[in-house]
Order: structure tokens, then sequence, then C-alpha cells
């Protein structure tokens, strides 16, 4: 099969290679016929490789995938290589522990997938091929389900935090807050506001002191800058700890996109699976974040929001009652929501100017040159003179008072020309009242003063412990390093929800069968080959031989000697499990040792899996013993 | 999933309709019919949908699947799922609740349509003593509750389904005249035409009662007229002065074919009793002591009355209120033109008096050129150096008080009368001393509350006549008061932060004529005044105007 590259035939060859000397042979045994000693592997592993190179064999193989097959293919395609454990782990709510390891251990067989180090991948040679097997339908469900409009917390929900931040001081939820945001639902809405009003403090985008709150305008805008999509990122890697929980986020975030909505087992499913994929630790929180943030909404199944925040702002309609509306989101840097309070956050995006929130912005550094370029530049229909007017006033009388936070110094002539003159003076300087009186900064003094001291001058010993309490604005590098790596985030491309390739019922060759029949064997070769052949191990004429891989697979009844010798075999083996069926129960367990009774009677010490509770068994007890072989490493 | 349609449905009930798109005027039709207009400033309009609105359609056999239907026709997005709730559950509750006569002419029998609205309205106190059950749906009510039970009803979200029809009252005939006494060609506009329509409908249960909004100066009177006209019975109008009641009187015998004894006056100065009375909401309420009974308020409850006209129905006080509730079988209408009540009692005035039924953004008719194009300015000046002082150290009544008094505001008058030159200019003030020092100063006549009748009446005449150009005048001239030719008005003071005042002085200056009006408001700089000023121009900020504002060195 000319199209497998060499790339993937080293890496096939390279997983072989590590695999046991008992695991290597039974597999090469299977596929290539009784083997000639002395063993050459590299030979053997070519071989292998070739086989399965083989554009018939590959076909082979793919049409004898059923739709177990798929799930689990699914699954390592959507959370990566997983360990057998994680597999069961992430799939027993939906099937049986038997019957996955089962499963598990049978695509193994096959050489569907490898082991590589304990986690298991596909089988290089044909993992473009089984892909085009995989979706998310197989995982989660089979309805079908579309994004729904609904709210979350978007850019501009977040722009209207910040206006009714800025506006009442405070950032906690009340009645009067939902009238802004009629589309969200109040209960939602109350936990959305609280959780971003924790998360933002955390942050340091909000300031709070005992009296009020206040906005770090920076670092909002940096929040600001991000898309949507990034900003649900961001908030829902919140609470999360582990190695990439951005990118955890983005993965669940865009599948959840795809998929439109699903159950509690899927979304849980989902939500571990990404876990293990990006290392994060699972926390049953996750769940209600993801409720927090509006991305899902309960309604019989989750309900997941489309979440576009594509559509450009249009044009703002400003009206002579000075209320500014628009449609679609704002671009990053956009001010209105600085110099202007939230009326309504719906299709229509609709704010408010008052003089207090003129006053606000000129407050946080916003000049009225600016608003005015911004609303003249921004407006539908030109821009009403008259409000121009008020608005001009407005900063006209504001820039009337000034009052620094400041340190009084004045001085002879000669302090006073290195302050005018020194550089590193002047920048601690806020305004010069007369040519030897100065308003110093006050943040600053220690190191004015020690400039002052430089320079020769005689400075009083004494500091101004009398300071005005200053708020520490946080610098997080958490957060930078967040909202940048959240800034350059690329959506996760998700499998899709329906495969390239749909699985047809998986068949068996009756020739095979037939050519099984007709050989020259005994019956315990003809038993392992019966059994091999309903395994789908068995797919090609050159694998009919005389041999027997699996000396006895179960063993029931009265047949006790065989009941014995099967524990016999599995003891001690971490590849082979014991499956055994009780009076009133079914157990799996990986034996560990059997003793005898001074009666003779053989007791089996196993490990029921997979919480590996030790017991004690009476093999006379046992109705049917399987064994399973489900690990190849 | 955007259509390119002018309208907005939004999540909270509002709707915003975008003037500027070119189906805007047709959308505007349908909304009128279901939705209530909240404001039309000069690009987006909003109207709202309220339980009364719906109601009202509900009535006027609007269905749910039209009000659906048109909004899904004329919305940019998908109508949202819980407005569609809304609409579905307060239009289709119309009907639940039955009032129609009985047997016994002293009950009325309530009808409820399932056990559901019994049990909740036997649960609720204020409601079942008013009941008598009759049987499984229906209760007796005695004739003297009807509105009372509305009143209820409506608190808990059922409105009543009044199928008694209205009492038609003694038949007074009347129809409007052609060519007024006056000499002038008279015709019904329009707008004013299909307001009474929208008020009286069929004539059928369900219609009769209602409030027309409509700006100052559009002719609220003669739609006062065209309903007597349509009903030709015996009438009640009440208002808010003597003047205005002079002035309905004059209207009347000016444009319909009522003789002068046909229509008389009651008031303080007269008590007249004629097959039309005007009288005032100030006679209605007269008390001699202060916890005595009303004596003049029995001419509304005994007058036997047809139809009973409220003028400027947003001023009506709580006395007649109660009253009113207890004139439901009366065909009544009320006509306002600023829909704002600063003690917030809109809605109970609406639930009495009958729900809006017609309304009309201003910048509409002014663009149809029925009221004047008006261009409004807030002059700023600064306080005397004498008065800083005194304003910084005052209580906050006080700052108000030294703001708008300030003295600096008489040279500001005296240059936009100088700009005016052929305007006829009303000035018009909150503070008594304020305006006689500017009658003083100018040597103008003043109307104050405290200007007897007579001679208020000769002042309006001669200023409609022209032989007086300036008048100087109180609050008492804020409601009511016809001067067509006024085209400048001076506000030099107001009461604090009321919106209609403000649209209602500007209101003085809207008749139409052949030059546009001035409304100049003097405000005194970096004074609370501003900031009162701000709060009088929402108001007509939401109906579309904007103040210039012009700075003033004195």
């Amino acid at each position: 099969m000319g199209h497998v590259n060499e790339r993937a035939q080293e890496a096939f060859k390279t997983l072989l290679s590590r695999y046991s000397e008992d695991t290597y042979f039974y597999l090469a045994r299977n596929y290539l016929g009784k083997l000639q000693s002395p063993f050459h592997k590299p030979q053997l592993t070519t071989k292998l490789c070739q086989l399965f190179s083989q554009e018939s064999m590959v076909q082979k193989t793919l049409s004898m995938l059923d739709s177990f097959d798929q799930v689990i293919l699914s699954l390592l395609a959507t959370f990566g290589s997983l360990t057998v454990e994680q597999i069961t782990s992430l799939l027993k709510g939906t099937f049986s522990y038997g019957n996955l390891l089962r499963r598990v251990g049978n695509l193994q067989e096959r050489m569907i997938l490898l082991s590589d180090a304990g986690r298991l991948v596909f089988n290089p040679l044909l993992e473009d091929q089984l892909l085009q097997y995989c979706s998310l339908r197989p995982l989660c469900g089979e309805e079908e389900h579309h994004c729904v409009e609904a709210p979350y917390c978007s850019t501009e929900f977040l722009r209207g935090f910040f206006s009714l931040v800025a506006k009442e001081g405070k950032c906690i939820y009340h009645e009067g807050i939902s009238q802004h945001f009629p589309t969200y639902e109040r209960d939602r809405l109350k936990e959305m506001y609280q959780a971003l009003g924790e998360y933002l403090t955390e942050m340091g985008v909000l300031v709070r002191d005992a009296r009020r709150c206040t906005l770090d305008w920076q670092k909002a805008e940096a929040l600001l800058s991000l898309s949507d999509y990034q900003l649900l990122c961001l908030l829902l890697s919140r609470n999360l700890e582990g190695t990439a929980p951005l990118e955890f986020a983005n993965a669940l975030l865009s599948t959840l996109q795809t998929l439109g909505g699903c159950d509690t087992t899927a979304l849980k499913l989902l939500i571990k699976g990404f876990c293990l994929r990006y290392q994060v630790a699972y926390t049953a929180t996750l769940l209600n974040e993801l409720s927090t943030w509006g991305v899902l909404t309960l309604d019989e199944n989750w309900q997941v929001s489309a979440i576009s925040g594509i559509q450009e702002r249009t044009a703002l309609l400003i009206d002579s009652d000075q209320t500014i509306s628009y449609q679609g989101n704002c671009p990053a840097g956009d001010i209105l929501y600085r110099f202007a309070y939230l009326e309504v956050l719906d299709h229509q995006r609709t704010y408010h100017i008052t003089k207090e929130s003129m006053l606000g912005a000129f407050d946080s550094s916003l000049d009225y040159p600016t608003i005015k370029e911004y609303l003249e530049t921004n407006s539908a229909r030109g821009m009403n003179m008259s409000l121009l007017k008020q608005f001009e006033m407005l900063s006209e009388r504001y820039q009337n008072i000034t009052i620094y936070d400041g340190m009084v110094l004045s001085c002879d002539q000669r302090t006073a020309n290195l302050i005018h003159n020194l550089p590193s003076l002047s920048e601690h300087r806020l305004v010069t009242l007369s040519p030897t009186i100065f308003i110093m900064r006050r943040d600053s003094e220690d190191i004015w003063r020690q400039v002052l001291k430089h320079a020769g001058q005689l400075v009083g010993a004494t500091k101004s412990f009398d300071r005005i309490e200053i708020l520490e604005k946080k610098e997080l590098p958490i957060l930078r390093d967040r909202i940048g790596k959240a800034k350059t985030l690329s959506q996760f491309t998700p499998l899709a929800c329906h495969p390239l390739k749909p699985v047809a019922k998986a068949f068996l060759d009756e020739s095979l069968r037939q050519a099984i029949a007709k050989a020259d064997l005994s019956k315990a070769e003809r038993e392992d080959l019966e059994h091999r052949f309903q395994s789908r191990t068995i797919l090609l004429p050159s694998q009919i031989v005389p041999q027997v891989l699996n000396p006895i697979l179960e063993a029931g009844g009265f047949d006790y000697q065989g009941k014995v010798s099967l524990c016999k075999q599995a003891a001690g083996k971490k590849d082979i499990l014991l499956e055994l069926q009780l009076p009133d129960q079914e157990l799996i367990v990986q034996a560990l040792e059997l003793a005898f009774t001074p009666q003779k009677e053989a007791l089996l010490k196993a490990a029921v899996m997979p919480s590996m509770e030790v017991k004690i068994l009476p093999v006379s007890k046992l109705f049917l013993i399987r064994l399973v072989r489900f690990h190849f490493a | 999933m955007m259509q390119d349609t002018p309208l907005i449905v939004q999540s909270d009930k509002t709707l915003l309709l975008d003037v500027h798109h070119e189906q805007s005027e047709a959308c505007r039709n349908d909304l009128v019919r279901f939705c209530e207009l909240i404001k039309s400033p000069e690009h987006m309009h909003t109207y709202a949908l309220s339980a009364i609105s719906l109601w009202n359609a509900s009535s006027c056999g609007v269905d749910v699947s039209f009000i659906l239907s048109r909004l899904d026709y004329w919305s940019k997005f998908p109508v949202p799922e819980s407005v569609r709730f809304y609409i579905e559950d307060m239009a289709t509750r119309w009907g639940k609740v039955v009032l129609s006569s009985s047997d016994d002419p002293s009950y009325y029998e309530l009808w409820v349509e399932s056990e559901r609205i019994r049990t909740e309205l036997l649960n609720r106190q204020a409601i079942a003593k008013l009941l008598i059950v009759k049987d499984e749906s229906r209760f007796l009510l005695a004739a003297y509750n009807r509105g009372e039970i509305k009143l209820q009803l409506i608190k808990i979200g059922y409105p009543v389904d009044d199928r008694i029809p209205l009492n038609h009252g003694p038949l007074v005939p009347v129809s409007l005249r052609d060519t007024t006494l006056g000499g002038k060609p008279f015709t019904v506009r329009p707008y004013q035409k299909q307001a009474a329509d929208a008020l009286l409908g069929d004539l059928g249960p369900g219609s009769g009662f209602g409030t027309i909004v409509l700006p100052c100066g559009s002719g609220k009177t003669v739609v006062g007229l065209h309903i007597m006209e349509r009903l030709t019975t015996k009438t009640l109008i009440v208002t808010t002065n003597v003047a205005a009641v002079h002035q309905w009187i004059n209207e009347i015998l000016d444009k319909t074919t009522l003789k002068k004894d046909q229509v008389g006056e009651y008031t303080g100065e007269k008590k007249e009793s004629k097959e039309v009375i005007v009288c005032t909401y100030q006679v209605l309420t007269y008390r001699p002591d202060k916890d005595g009974p009303f004596p003049h308020l029995e001419l509304l409850t005994k007058g036997n009355w047809g139809l009973i006209i409220y003028d400027e129905v947003h001023m009506l006080p709580a006395p007649v209120f109660k009253v009113t509730a207890e004139l439901q079988a009366v065909y009544r209408v009320g006509l306002t033109a600023t829909l704002v009540r600063e003690d917030g009692r809109e809605d109970e005035v609406f639930s009495l008096v009958g729900p809006k039924r017609f309304d009309v953004p201003w910048n509409e008719l002014q663009q149809q050129g029925f009221i004047a194009e008006a261009y409004c300015h807030e002059v700023r000046i600064d306080l005397p150096k004498e008065q800083e002082i005194p304003y910084a150290i005052g209580t906050k009544r006080e700052k108000y008080r030294i703001a708008s008094e300030n003295k600096r505001k008489l040279e500001v008058v005296q240059a936009l009368v100088d700009r005016h030159p052929d305007d006829f200019i009303l000035i018009i003030g909150q503070y008594l001393d304020q305006l006689k020092n500017i009658a003083d100063h100018f040597g103008l006549p003043i109307i104050t509350g405290s200007t007897p009748n007579i001679k208020r009446e000769a002042l309006y005449r001669d200023f409609r006549e022209g032989r007086q150009r300036i008048l100087v005048v109180s609050k008492v001239a804020n409601f009511a008061i016809d001067l067509p030719d006024a085209s400048v008005a001076i506000q030099v003071s107001g009461t604090f932060g009321s919106r209609s005042e403000e649209a209602q002085r500007l209101g003085r200056i809207l008749r139409p004529k052949n030059r546009s009006s001035f409304f100049y408001s003097v405000v005194t700089r970096y004074s609370s005044e501003e900031e009162f000023a701000a709060n009088r121009q929402k108001f007509l900020a939401e109906q579309g105007y904007s103040y210039e504002i012009e700075v003033w060195d004195t």
C-alpha cells in the first residue's frame, strides 16, 4: 500500500519492538502463522508491517469494525491516547466493565490499537483510515442537537457589566440589574454576575475596598480585546489546576459547539476525557461553570449556546435623549462603555450618557477630545451638535478644579533649579505651584528623597508617615499570561458529529470458517482457531495453521480440573484476567495465586477489578471461568 | 436570521422602530394597534407591549395571531420566546372575566371562565368581599362596585370585559360647523378623527372610554368636540383653571352648533346648570374644611352625564380618582399631551378613565405642519459675584431659588426680547417676585394666580388680538391656555425638574403658524438649576427635541 508512509511504518515497528516477548510472539504467531526458530524479530516485525500495509489487509480489518469498536476508537480520537483503565473509567456508565475490557483487549489483538508505554494509540499504519470512522455521536448519543441562541457571558455582557460597576461603584447583584439584561434568566444572571465579580476581583480588574469598587480600565481593556470564544475559554479555565487549562476549555467549548447539545452522561464524558487529555484535575464544579457562564442551558438535555460574537457593531444611533444604541459587537478598544451607562443589553444594545457617566470617564483619564472624536466618527447620522456642546461644557467645568494627591515641597532657588532641570527629579513632580513650591508624587517619595540627597541637598530625615491609603493595584502575572494565551488561542478542531465512513455490520468471512472446518487440525487447534476467528483476528487463509495460542479459554460446570487449570494459567499474569461467574454475581478479577486447603480444595486469591479488592474464592463455587487477554504490551 | 425590516423586538417587551427605514410608517400603523408609544426621539422610537395595551387590542378584536404575525413580519430578529409567551398569556386573559347585566338592575353579573380564576378571586379578600356567589362560574356584584371590581381585578392581572353598554345619557344634538363663528373654515384633521375613532370604536361594549395623547397645540379640544358630536349627549368637561374653562366654552360656541344657553360654567365664580358644563378640578375638589366632604363632587356623580371629558388628565387629583371609579357607566375621555406624572400614578389614571387609545409622535405632527416647528435653547449665565457665597452655603432649596432668581436673567430676557422684535412672547416663571421684577422692569402686564379672572381674560384677549405683544405669566399659564400667535417662550424659572411642565410650556408656542417657534430656558450656570433643567428636558428630548446650549457672559 503505497500511501502508507515510512514514518508510520517506523512508528509501527518501534511500538511493536517494545512489546513483551509473550505478547509479541502471540501476535506474530497469530498473523504470520507458525514461526520457525531461531526467531529473527526485526524480520518478523517487518513482515507484520508489510502485512498491515497491504490494502487488502487494511480493508479486511476495517470491514470488521463494529459500533462498539467505533465508540472506543472515537474515544481515543477525541481524547488522545488513554490507558485501559482510563477507557473503562470513561465508559463505565455506558458499558459493563467486563465487556469493555474484552473489547479493548480485542482491538489490541486485532492490532487496531497498539500499546505505547501503557497507553493505547491507533496502529500508525491504519490511523488515517480509522479516523474516518470516528465521530462524536458514538460518544455523545445519536440524537441531533443544534446550538441555541441563548445569552452567555460575552464581551458585550462584560462591557455592560463594567459600565454598571462604574455607575454603581459596586459589583453586587440586585433586582435592578436584571432590567439591563432582559434576555438573561434571572437566576442565571445573578450567578454569572456574582461569579464575574469574584473572578475579576481575583484578577485585579476590579479593585474593592470597604466602601466601593473601582475598575482598572487597562485590565478591563485587555479582557475586552478577547473574542467571545476566547473570553469564555478564559472564564472556564478559571478554577482549573493543571498544565493546560485554557487548551482544555478550548477543546471542550469547541466540541460542545459542534455537538449543539447532549445529555449529562455525555457531558461528563467530555469533561473527564478532556481533563485526561490536557492533564487538568477534574472537578465536579466544571459542569456548574459551564452553566454559570451561559455555555449550557438545561432543558431536558443540555443545550449549547451558539457562541458567535463576530457580527461587527453597527454605527451608533445617537438620539437627543442621550441614548446611544447599536447592534452587534463592539471592536476591541471601543470606549462607549467607559463614558455611558448601560441601559439594555439585547439585540439592540442601548447606553445612556449622563453627567455622572461623563465625569466617571474623565476621572478614568478619558478626555473629552477622545470622546468627541469617537462620537463623531461612529455616529450613523451625524452628531447632534447640541449634545456635543453639552459634553464640551461639562468637560470644561470638570477641568476647572484639579485635585492632586501629593506632597508639597517648598525649597530654595538652588533646589528648585534641580527639580526643574534634573529629569530624575522632575519626573516625580506633579505640578509647579510657584517657582520654588512644587507638589511631588507621594508614591515615589523614597526615590525623590534619595535623588535630592544624592544631589547634595540636606533633606529632613523624617518621612511623611501620614499617608493616605492608596488602593494597591494588583499586578498578577497569571492574569497577563492567561489573557495573552487566550488571545492567541485558535479554535480547537473537534471531531465531526458524524463519521466520514459509517461502520457496516461486521461480517465474518465464511470461506475462512469453512477453511478452518476443513483443515487438518487437532481438536484443541480447531477450537483455538475457531475462537480467534470469532474474535476477528483470523483474516487470511495463511493464518490457518495447526497451532494453539490460547490453550484453554473457558471452563465451567463439572470441569473442576479445567477451572483449576485456567486459574493456574492466569495466576500472577497482569495481562490476563479471569471472568468469573458466581451464583449471584459476575466478577472480573486478576488472579494473584492459587492455593489448596488440606482437603485439596482449590482456593483462588484474586483482586476484583477495578477496585482491586482482594478476595479468596473457592474454585468449586465458580460456575464458569473465562480467560480474558486484556493487556497487550 | 436577520431581515431588512424596521423593527427590533427586545426581550423586555420594548419594540424599537428605526424611523429612517422606508417601511417604518407601515410598521408603526400596525404597532399602534397593540403597543404604547414610550418615546420618539429623532432616530429610534420606542414602543412597549403592556398588559393594558394587549387587553385594549383584544377588546378591539386584535387577536394574538394577528399581533404575532405582524411582529414576525416586521421584526429584524426572531421574536423572543418570552415575548411570545407574554403576548399569548396576556392577550388571552381578555374575555376570561366578563361583566354583564343581570335580572336585577341593582346588580351586575360577573362570569369567570375557569375554576382556577374563581378560586383566585375568592381567595383575595379585597375582591371576595365585593362578590356574591351565584353558581360555579357566576357572581353577583352590586352595581356601584363596577369600578372597584375592575380596579381590583386589573391589579391581579385580569381585565374585566365590561359588556354592560355605557349609558347614552340625555340627548343633546350637536354638530361641528364647517365655518367657525369667527368666519374661518373648519374641518377635523385626520389624526383628530382617528383619535376619536380609536376611542369610540363601534360604541359597543369595551369602547367609549380611554385617554388620547396628542402634543400641545395639536388640537385636543377639537378631538373632544368631535367626540361630543358623535355622542350627542349631555357633557361635562373638567379642566385645570377658569381661563381654560372660558377657552373651552369659546371653542364650543365657535366650532359647534351649540348655543350660549346650552353651555355653562361651573367654577368658584359661577355655578350654572346647562346641557354642557365646563368646570375646574379645583371646584370639584374644594372643601370648606380639611376633613369635610367635597360639596361639588356631586356635580360629577349626580349630573346624569352622558360624556365626561377630563382635560389635561395627567393632572387628575386624587379625590376625582375615586369618584371616577364610580362613573363606569359614562362615556369618558382623558386628554393630555404629557403622559407623565411626577408622582408615578399614570397607571391609576388610565385604569379609571381608560387606557391610552391614541398617541402620535410629536415630530410627526411637526413634519406634517400640524404643530409649529420649535427650536429649543438653553441659555446659561453665571451668578452675580455677590450671590456666589449665599449660593454656596444655602440649603438645596435655597440654592435652587437663588439660581432661579438670578438677577442676570433680566439682561438675558432683554436680549431675547430684542432678538425677536416681531414675535409674540411669553415670559414664564415660577417665582412671583422674579416675575414682578421682570414685569416692572419692562413695564409689562403680569398674570399670576392672584390676578382676577376678568383681568386675566382681558390680558389673554389683548395678547390674542395683537394689542399686547409680551406677557409675563406664572405657572397658571402652564396648561390649557390657547394663545395661538405666541411664538417665543422665555422660561426664567420652573418647578424643579418637572418634565411635564417643560413640555406644557413649550406647548404654549406650538400652535401652527407661518413662523418657527423658539423656546428659551434661562438657567444659572454651575448651579443645581442646570441639573433640574436637564431633568425637565427629558420628556421633550424623548420626543426628539434637542436644546442648543448658549453660554452668555452678561
